[in-house]
């Protein structure tokens, strides 16, 4: 049973106009992070860190879905980040050997966009399998 | 009973209901005891043992 009164029911709808919200102002603020920490004098730490502030909000709107949903939904949705962030880990491990071996090296600001990138993938292709065994 | 109003009365996700009645998800002690309420049965007339 979930742990809000909310209906379930709304709980995948405001999930992904949060999400969205979140996700929108990272990119803005992943895409500016340059110019605010040029434009912020002795403050240029803390602009740096200004899309950071977006990472958390994000796990927020992930936190308010996760108490929304209920036993079953919650059940999928740990399979779902569970595979996702084990084969994102795996992902980046290699890449961060193949380094040793000629690649360019890749900032650590790319694991957020990568892990969400497999999480979005896992989430499409259990969806589909669940679909496919009604 | 649609599995939509069963899901509201139940406040489970429709995808939830379907899942308890294609036997793909086994639900927990507290929603079987709510589904068992709200038919006004005993739970062990609703889920039965297959073992």
């Amino acid at each position: 049973m979930p742990r809000t009164a909310a209906p379930v029911k709304y709980a995948a709808h405001a999930y992904i106009i949060e999400l969205i919200f979140a996700q929108g102002l990272y990119v803005l603020a992943a895409a500016g992070r340059h110019w605010l920490i040029a434009h912020a004098g002795g403050w240029a730490l803390a602009a740096g860190a200004v899309p950071a502030i977006q990472i958390w909000l994000t796990f927020g709107v992930v936190w308010r879905y996760y108490r929304r949903i209920d036993e079953f939904e919650r059940l999928k949705f740990l399979q779902t980040l569970a595979v996702s962030f084990g084969a994102g880990s795996c992902l980046l491990e290699t890449y961060s050997f193949l380094e040793d071996a000629g690649l360019p090296p890749l900032a650590i600001t790319w694991a957020w966009p990568t892990l969400a990138v497999t999480w979005a993938l896992t989430t499409a292709i259990l969806q589909i399998a669940q679909h496919s065994e009604k | 009973m649609t599995q939509g109003a069963l899901a509201d009365a139940l406040n489970v996700s429709r995808q939830t209901v379907n899942a308890i009645e294609t036997g793909r998800y086994d639900p927990s002690l507290p929603l079987a005891f709510a589904i068992a309420r709200l038919f006004a049965r005993r739970i062990e007339d609703i889920f039965v043992d297959k073992d």
